[in-house]
């Protein structure tokens, strides 16, 4: 799920990868909505926030809102630098080390939650922002590792991307190509994982409270271990990589060979 | 060739230099916290958004008592009048009848939610619309008249802190 590599990822890799992390990320949000009453992995919301606090001329707030998107910018950078200068041989590690990362996060803002959290300005913003930084940890290596085709802290453009391969869906020409269908079920799995997760601690966060973030700290354990598992049976031997392609379904193309320019291009003049 | 080399090494201090204006603003811009505390007076209740006036001239949003009274009958902020902030937390509400209310305030979000928390832990969130040395104004949805989103004007006591 992590170790994979690009082009050496499988359509099971992309699903079960895109899957587990955008139900993180949906839990996430909403769990910072429910506690903090800030956003933690919409970007695209901060930036518009960002925008309509300079016209307003609140400083304080633009300076926050700023802080919270550097942040998550750090995080997208930090997490592709583990990926670009770790050696071949090094994935499984250099992929885990940003998830490990986002592990701490979370469980550092739960405990201090627990613990410590007065409910002043400063610690919301301040555990807010730690959350922002763990979001772009995870968009940052899910996007890295999979040639962009795996984005799961926000939706939107996962939902055009959806909206452009349902549309090709329509044509017989498209339908037939399984690569258009399997990125439309990978887009529509985030999706639907994205808005499960986001129930699921809509509905326990008023009962767990902070203990929520424990919960999706397990989540990301359990991407971890499972790669273990399967990075420490690939390396034995005993199940060869080569070997389960069948089982693990067709490599899926990155956005960019899957886009319509280039499939019209490369089809020639109709 | 160099200008090559001069990318990579200027990224980082470059994402480092996007952080100067955070600080500088921060270091410089008032706590939204320390904004909020002193006592404030309740000037106007109004809809948001509103449809016309009966008489058809003009939006039809200022409350009379009645309104205001059903709007808000179910809030903490029920016939207060005068909300005093202090910085150890605590809001004091000076209601109509001379009694005063203490209740628990905090600010949320990036500080645009106001939440006032009774000594039960019942809870009620207001969006705070602005905030200004001189005025504050606050949002809250009501589903009571079907009209929407309520704000309520306040004007800070001269002199208080």
């Amino acid at each position: 799920m992590l170790s994979r590599f690009n082009d050496n990822r499988r359509k099971a890799d992309h699903l079960k990868l895109g899957m587990l992390t955008a139900f993180s990320a949906g839990m996430v949000n909403v769990a910072s909505v429910v506690l903090f009453f800030a956003f933690t992995s919409n970007i695209t919301g901060h930036y518009a926030v960002l925008a309509e606090e300079v016209s307003k001329g609140n400083w304080y707030q633009f300076a926050v809102v700023l802080f919270w998107i550097l942040l998550f910018l750090c995080g997208g950078f930090l997490s592709n630098q583990f990926i670009i200068h770790a050696r071949k041989d090094q994935h499984s590690i250099s992929h885990a080390i940003p998830l490990l990362l986002e592990v701490a996060c979370l469980v550092g803002v739960g405990l201090y939650g627990i613990l410590a959290y007065n409910e002043t300005l400063l610690e919301t913003e301040m555990l807010v922002a730690v959350l922002v930084f763990a979001m772009g940890l995870q968009n940052g290596l899910t996007a890295s590792i999979s040639n962009f085709a795996v984005k799961t802290t926000h939706l939107t453009g996962l939902t055009t991307d959806l909206a452009i391969h349902l549309s090709m869906l329509t044509k017989a020409r498209w339908r037939a190509r399984p690569e258009v269908r399997d990125r439309t079920v990978l887009l529509a799995s985030i999706a639907g994982a994205y808005v499960a997760g986001g129930i699921v601690a809509g509905s326990i966060t008023h009962w767990f409270q902070f203990k929520v973030f424990f919960t999706i700290a397990l989540v990301l354990l359990f991407i971890l271990a499972y790669d273990l598992a399967r990075y420490s049976i690939r390396q034995e031997g005993r199940q060869p990589a080569a070997g389960n392609a069948d089982k693990a379904g067709p490599r899926i193309p990155s956005f960019s060979m899957l886009s319509p320019a280039r499939e019209s291009a490369s089809a020639g003049p109709n | 060739m160099t200008y090559r080399r001069l990318i990579p090494a200027l990224s980082i201090p470059a994402l480092l230099l996007a952080g100067l204006p955070v600080i500088l603003v921060l270091s410089g811009a008032a706590h939204p916290e320390q904004r909020i505390a002193g006592a404030w007076e309740e000037v106007l209740w109004t809809y948001e958004k509103a449809d016309p006036a009966a008489d058809g001239v003009g939006p039809g949003t200022w409350f009379d008592e009645h309104l205001r009274h059903e709007v808000s009958k179910d809030l903490l902020i029920h016939e207060s009048e005068n909300w005093r902030f202090l910085p150890d937390g605590t809001v004091e509400l000076d209601k109509r009848n001379r009694t005063t209310e203490r209740l628990r305030w905090k600010l949320k979000g990036r500080g645009h939610i106001l939440e006032l928390v009774y000594d039960d832990d019942r809870q009620e969130s207001y969006q705070i619309r602005s905030l200004t040395d001189e005025e504050l104004v606050l949002q809250f949805n009501s589903d009571l008249v079907a009209r929407g989103i309520v704000k309520i004007v306040f004007k800070k006591v001269p002199g208080s802190c």
